[in-house]
């Protein structure tokens, strides 16, 4: 799947130069007349114990440290940028294909009015990124930047046009596939200019992207050439806004869809309604066979040039976060509907403060298909029903949300959920029974003085199913005001065999100053998923220590 | 047009004017959308017998030598299962003979079979244990089929042990008259017999090897019969084994975690995997048959499915510890006790 080093050395070391003689005039962040440089870093560290009961697996190299430090020079129109990155090794987690050390990501660019390009890696977004996403996900261990040349141009006011080519970032390498792609941007009250007045704003867009894979598979004949299109608009007025997106994409048969031949759609539709006290938002999405990789043998997350909308709240509680969502890229339709309000102060549930509740629901489900017998044929698999809804149900998430301000140094959220996991689906098993959980969360802060703050929380998740139940307690303290200790335990009580019901308990301790943030903590960790944006990557058990140092300037 | 000749226009002016560049853009897309894409109508490749070579040149070539095709060869087979708490007593008894004088004469497959001992268990089947334990399901359909002919491990239990599988029992009904175990019988004692004859068939492997993403791989068998008998039919069977598998092992109620599996019979490439194979012609003259094999899931070794656990066991496959194991067995119609018996067996590490 790779081809080439991603490292090109004369880039690199022009931008490293340029990066060095700034530093070597000042030293400082602000440069006299020479620009300015920015940067942030992060140091992981976890030391690795085995631990059988857990499931925690013998490391041996016993401790795992990995680090990415940015820097950004700006001199008038001209910038660059470096990411260096280390994983010696990847923690546990990650994907061991990024073991070693390297310049992950550079770039020069130069922007003026008109013109905006850049050179080296890059991320960029079409629309809502059904058909076009490159991103960066430290957390998630997804790079899938695009090392090329992209030009933004602005030949108009309320005319965007953005251009791109090159390859993916496939961990140390690069992805075989060339992914190229043009989006343009209408925004009819900028082009018009008697419509900048006018109440209502609309923002028309369109993209293309292909990309091109030499095709070597030798029981399919592969279409090289893999172009996807969409269309969008965007609608405010006032407190109203409305977006939709179209995406189309042509035969495109991967490891992913199964080399199914059959073309891709997604539709993706968000309505926002917003005054003082309420809002309200509604989406819907519809996906089949929408994966798009600039290498079809890719799998997991690797070298993904899209992005599919994602419907579910991104969950913060640790119990919300037991079965997270993932998108499924074959298919799904779901819909999601949200209310926000404020019940007034001084009523009966509003109390002295007011109380702020937030509502949401979500339902996504198998798309309504019809399985054709053409896999030694055309491979198109299934046709479907565009407004149809499948039977199978992937998932179901009510939240309900309170939060409440007691006192001034005293303020509450309660939140239930209540939630339908198919675990065969969306984990990719084979009988493994549908989750049903109900949740609970009792969330607490009380400013105990100016500078000291307790943060106490406790959680339930009840289900019958897999695992069973957990109780999860959380107490963070911060105190002086920049350290804080803390303590999180997940106890799996409800477990059906007895030797696994086990506590899995974490201390933390840390220092705060600014952007610097030093975390020392130690525990068990519980075997896991890890999902942002429906973009999951598994969290194996672990035991040992943990070290976290992030520092930005 | 510039942005302030716009001023001096109406809305309508205005709109018509940019009319152009909108068309302009669309248009751009459609030309853009039909050059940049290729559409496919007949997305199978079509080929007579066998998949089509890659266009590429193979990432590697090997075969079997000349000295090693004419060995003797003897196929010693290990019916097993994960769960079966007697059966690493039975691959102890082998492993002698695998770094033994005759290494060179031995092609090992260890079959997994039965529902009770080789099933795939469900998380959280074991108080105690890692909730993946015992979890990967080894069967194949052609181990099945095999079972249930010569061993019949449902019924009679595991381990089953056999050598070129010889009938030992005549008088046994289906399953268990071959199987050394139940005979008492050591395993050295026929291979040391069978393998101090002449070889009454030849097999040489020639592999080729497309690595990732092409992962593809074709292979020649030649097979020459020296001597085939009136009435007899003989067949070609082509399988992979992976060596060297660490997984769960139930040993004398023990369970071991890294329990060193060897041979373990991963795919029967040919006779539409039944584990019968395909059937020689009745000459002495070489023959070859072409077979490829090209799986993109099963040989990625190193991706992981997109969504998480991963289903095992097809996910990790190593090809670096696959071998080609082929054998030739011939039907009587005088029945036991040389009925399927196999004449020759070849092995070729990828």
């Amino acid at each position: 799947m790779g081809k080439t080093k991603i490292n090109p050395y004369p880039l690199n070391i022009l931008i490293m130069g340029i990066l060095s003689l700034s530093f070597l005039q000042s030293g400082a962040q602000i440069l006299n007349g020479a620009g300015q440089i920015h940067g942030s870093m992060e140091v992981d560290a976890a030391t690795y114990t085995a631990d059988s009961l857990i499931g925690a697996p013998l490391v041996p190299e016993k401790m795992d440290v990995q680090n990415f430090t940015e820097l950004d020079y700006t001199n008038g129109r001209i910038s660059a940028g470096v990411r260096y990155e280390t994983y010696d090794n990847a923690l546990l987690g990650y994907d061991p294909r990024y073991n070693g050390s390297g310049i992950a990501y550079r770039y020069a660019r130069y922007t003026d009015s008109v013109v905006d390009i850049t050179v080296g890696n890059f991320y960029e977004q079409f629309g809502s990124g059904m058909i076009f996403r490159t991103y960066w996900s430290y957390p998630l261990g997804v790079d899938n930047s695009l090392d090329g040349v992209r030009l933004r141009l602005t030949p108009h006011k309320g005319i965007y046009i953005k251009a791109v080519t090159g390859h993916q970032r496939y961990y140390w390498t690069e992805g075989v596939g060339i992914v190229r792609g043009v989006d343009g941007e209408i925004n009819m009250n900028e082009l018009i200019p008697n419509w900048e007045q006018h109440k209502t704003n609309v923002i028309l867009g369109g993209s293309f992207v292909s990309k091109y894979q030499a095709p070597d598979n030798p029981s399919y004949n592969m279409p090289a050439n893999v172009g996807a299109t969409a269309g969008r608009i965007n609608i405010t007025n006032g407190g109203f806004s409305f977006y939709t997106e179209y995406a189309y994409k042509i035969n495109d048969p991967s490891a992913v869809n199964g080399y199914l031949f059959c073309p891709g759609q997604g539709l993706f539709s968000k309505a926002t309604y917003a005054q003082k006290g309420i809002s309200l938002s509604f989406s819907a999405e519809r996906i089949q066979n929408m994966s798009f990789k600039s290498d079809n043998a890719a799998v997991k997350n690797d070298l993904d040039m899209n992005y599919l909308p994602f419907l579910p709240r991104d969950e913060t509680y640790q119990v919300a976060t037991f079965f997270p969502y993932a998108t499924q890229p074959n298919g799904e339709e779901g819909l999601d509907g949200e209310t926000q309000f404020t019940i007034p102060k001084g009523t009966l549930f509003g109390g002295h403060y007011g109380t702020s509740v937030d509502v949401e629901f979500s339902a996504i489900n198998s798309l309504d298909t019809t399985t054709l017998n053409d896999l030694n044929t055309t491979r198109q698999g299934y046709t479907s029903k565009f407004f149809g809804i499948g039977q199978t149900n992937y998932w179901d998430n009510l939240t309900i949300e309170l939060q409440h301000k007691f006192s001034p140094k005293f303020r509450m959220i309660a939140q239930y959920d209540y939630e339908t996991y198919n675990t065969d689906i969306i984990q990719d098993e084979v009988g493994f029974p549908t989750i049903h959980a109900n949740m609970g969360v009792l969330d607490s802060y009380w400013r105990v003085t100016e500078s000291n703050t307790l943060h106490i929380e406790a959680q339930e998740f009840y289900a019958t199913e897999y695992q069973g139940s957990w109780a999860v307690g959380l107490a963070e303290f911060n105190f002086g005001p920049s350290w804080f200790i803390g303590a999180l335990d997940e106890y799996n009580y409800g477990n059906p065999n007895p030797l696994e019901r086990i506590h899995y308990a974490t201390f933390t301790g840390g220092y705060t100053k600014g952007f610097f943030r030093i975390t020392l903590g130690y525990g068990k960790t519980r075997a896991g998923i890890l999902c942002i944006g429906g973009v999951c990557r598994e969290i194996p058990a672990a035991d040992g220590f943990t070290l976290s140092l992030t520092e930005s300037f | 047009m510039n942005h302030q000749s716009y001023c001096n226009m109406n809305n309508k002016q205005i709109l018509s004017a940019n009319i152009g560049g909108i068309f302009s853009y669309v248009m751009a897309l459609a030309i853009l959308f039909s050059s940049g894409c290729d559409y496919i109508t007949n997305p199978v490749v079509t080929h007579s017998g066998n998949s089509a070579l890659p266009t590429s040149p193979p990432t590697r070539v090997d075969s079997t030598s000349a000295t090693d095709d004419a060995l003797t060869k003897a196929l010693v087979e290990d019916y097993t299962g994960h769960r079966c708490e007697n059966c690493p007593a039975a691959a102890i008894q082998i492993d002698p003979l695998l770094t033994g004088v005759k290494a060179a004469n031995i092609v090992l497959l260890q079959v997994n079979c039965t529902l009770t001992f080789g099933q795939g268990f469900p998380k959280n089947s074991f108080v105690g244990l890692p909730d993946t334990a015992y979890g990967i399901d080894y069967r194949i359909t052609a181990g099945n089929n095999w079972n249930n002919t010569f061993i019949n491990g449902d019924n009679n239990g595991l381990p089953g042990t056999m050598v070129d599988r010889l009938y030992y029992s005549p008088s046994a009904g289906a399953g268990g008259g071959n199987d050394l175990y139940l005979n008492v019988k050591n395993v050295s004692t026929p291979f040391d017999s069978l393998t101090a004859t002449s070889p009454t068939a030849s097999i040489h492997i020639i592999d080729s090897m497309w690595a990732p993403p092409t992962s593809f791989l074709a292979m020649n068998i030649t097979t020459k019969l020296h001597n085939p008998q009136s009435g007899n039919t003989y067949w070609l069977v082509v399988c992979l084994a992976e060596d060297s598998i660490y997984d769960w092992q139930d040993s004398l109620n023990v369970n071991r975690q890294y329990y060193l599996k060897r041979m373990t019979l991963r795919k029967v490439i040919n006779g539409n995997g039944s584990g019968w194979g395909d059937s020689l012609t009745h000459t002495t003259s070489p023959q070859t048959k072409y077979y490829t094999f090209t799986n993109d899931t099963l040989m990625l070794n190193n991706s992981m499915p997109i969504s998480l656990p991963p289903k095992i066991p097809t996910r990790f496959w190593n090809m670096a510890h696959m071998y080609i194991v082929a054998f030739v067995y011939q039907q009587t119609p005088s029945g036991k006790p040389y009925d399927y018996m196999v004449l020759q067996a070849q092995k070729l590490h990828l």
